[in-house]
């Protein structure tokens, strides 16, 4: 019998051992007598057996670090990746509804973060510096999106979303992130106010229930190498005023939100408003299209907004410079501005 | 697969592994990683035939895991899983890369690499390299298809269940895929398979010497 390819296939299942009893038993029987399958079982087996005996190669620098030990390092995307080709460009562009669609279910997943973020912090000190995201870690956070597949944002494993590692120069400066909140306009952005801040204590902090404006801040002990960089877009060289330049409400269904600033690689804005439970949180519109996009709410929170005007933004991700999340005021409450506090 | 250690307590220890990253022990992941970084790569390696996208994959697979883990369902081992999500990355890097098109030119490049750094065998090192290189540019000379199925199933251990999950294909198409990959490197290394004859290879069950 000359065996057909339908055939020969069999012989390869035999080799690995992936047939029937009864379909062994029949290649077994025409072996004994099929002189063609028995030459070409032998060259069969000679062909796994070179496979077989090539070389293992081993990876030149082993997975040392991933999510899985800095779970902050998948929140830095490059972002002259994110703008380097128009393809790129328009991967952002398709993934924006998705992600749009998906923002408003994560944030019961931000709110938990937040809740736990503090441990996260101190969980994270104690990790190495990723010194960088590798670009492998980028690709994930565009096939995040594209596959949709969780974001870092949407997975409950990562409890510190809102965390921010500082490196400088490859060391974490996990230890310096914490989050303040205070009483003030505008916070022109020098070491003593840094400092200023690191003293306030919790009880300094505003109310969020008596609806007046607050601010939290992140910020780094690591001070700025350059100390024109400004706190948020727009703002004058050297402070960091709250503005609605970068935040602007529209009345009725839309809440624009955007980080104008094209060096600031902000992964995701969380949004609170005393209307608003859970926070909401987005992708930085920015970082993923490089202009302003609306998200659009749910009839009822919009009239939340509308009556409550978020009272904090946070920006996850990280900072070509030093600082990694600012968070800005709006609303009539705000009671010091940042010459008071610096009093 | 095949592996040195028994399946069942090997199961079971990735289970609690896999559990132990599912409670917030991030860090326990790790220990997937040294278990399986290698053999990824070497599958990525060949499937790719660029050592840098292979790392790159090997690493971006990794991490989608992890970010995935909640939708990984036990269905099939952890190592079936991240191979298709490897494989899917791989995919994806040879549809956007133009270099995927001349993968034969670049494994040619990388085979003598891989022959450096290899472990010495039995055979004479220049033979061995000779042979080792020969084979790699005629897995290189594949169709993707198939070089994907002899990867998985002569390098990477996987039995043909696990390579039709890993890609999606049935389990014929698995066998006749391989078997064709097997013939076509048969044609591509004629000279070598005599070579080999003279050292043999231990065969696997269920194979007459």
């Amino acid at each position: 019998m000359k065996p057909t390819e339908l055939d020969e296939s069999l012989l390869t299942a035999y080799l690995d051992d992936e047939l029937s009893h009864d379909e062994r038993r029949l290649v077994e029987e025409q072996l004994k007598v099929n002189t063609e399958w028995k030459q070409l079982l032998s060259e069969l087996e000679g062909v796994r057996a070179l496979i077989r005996q090539m070389p293992k190669p081993v990876l030149s620098r082993p997975i040392a670090n991933g999510p899985w030990n800095n779970q902050a390092s998948i929140l830095q995307p490059k972002i002259e990746r994110n703008i380097a080709s128009p393809e790129s460009t328009q991967s952002w562009l398709s993934i924006g509804q998705l992600v749009l669609a998906a923002s408003l279910l994560v944030g019961g997943f931000v709110s938990i973060a937040i809740m736990r973020s503090e441990k996260g912090v101190r969980e994270m000190a104690k990790t190495a510096s990723p010194s960088a995201a590798s670009s492998s870690q980028v690709a994930m956070m565009e096939n995040a999106v594209t596959n949709d597949m969780p974001t870092p944002i949407e997975n409950p494993n990562f409890d510190n979303t809102r965390v921010m590692q500082e490196s400088a120069g490859g060391v974490a400066m996990t230890e310096a992130v914490e989050t303040f909140y205070f009483k003030c306009q505008s916070l022109p952005l020098k070491e003593s106010n840094l400092q200023r801040l690191q003293r306030l204590q919790p009880s300094e902090k505003i109310d969020l229930k008596t609806d007046k404006a607050s601010s939290a801040f992140r910020y780094s002990k690591q001070p700025p190498s350059d100390t024109s960089q400004s706190l948020f877009p727009g703002a004058a060289a050297g402070s960091a005023s709250v503005s609605t330049a970068v935040i602007e409400f529209v009345e009725g269904r839309k809440y624009d939100i955007c980080f104008q600033r094209s060096d600031w690689p902000a992964v995701a804005i969380e949004l609170r408003s005393l209307g608003i439970e859970p926070p909401i949180a987005m992708p930085n519109q920015e970082a993923l299209t490089r202009s302003s996009r609306s998200l659009q709410l749910e009839p009822q929170k919009a009239q939340a907004l509308k009556r409550y005007p978020p009272t904090l933004v946070g920006v996850i991700g990280e900072s070509t410079d030093w600082i990694r999340v600012v968070v800005t005021v709006e609303g009539s409450g705000i009671e010091k501005s940042a010459s008071e506090l610096n009093k | 697969m095949t592996s040195s250690v028994p399946q069942e307590s090997f199961d079971e220890q990735e289970r609690l592994v896999l559990d132990a990253v599912r409670s917030g022990q991030s860090t326990k992941f790790e220990d997937l990683v040294l278990a399986y970084q290698n053999r990824l790569f070497a599958a990525m390696l060949a499937v790719l035939g660029n050592r840098q996208d292979a790392e790159d994959v090997t690493q971006e697979a990794f991490t989608k895991a992890f970010l995935k883990l909640n939708a990984f369902q036990a269905k099939s081992s952890f190592f079936t899983w991240l191979h298709r999500i490897a494989f899917n990355l791989a995919i994806d890097l040879r549809r956007r890369d133009a270099r995927s098109r001349s993968i034969g030119k670049v494994s040619m490049e990388i085979a003598s690499d891989e022959l450096r750094s290899a472990e010495p065998s039995p055979l004479d090192a220049t033979e061995q390299n000779e042979t080792q290189q020969k084979i790699y540019a005629a897995l290189a000379m594949l169709d993707p298809e198939r070089r994907s199925v002899i990867t998985l199933r002569d390098l990477q251990g996987m039995d043909y269940s696990e390579i039709a999950q890993v890609l999606e294909i049935p389990i014929g198409t698995v066998r006749s895929r391989l078997h064709r990959a097997r013939l076509e490197l048969r044609d591509l290394l004629g000279e070598y398979m005599q070579l080999s004859s003279i050292h043999p290879v231990r065969l696997e069950k269920g194979v007459s010497e």
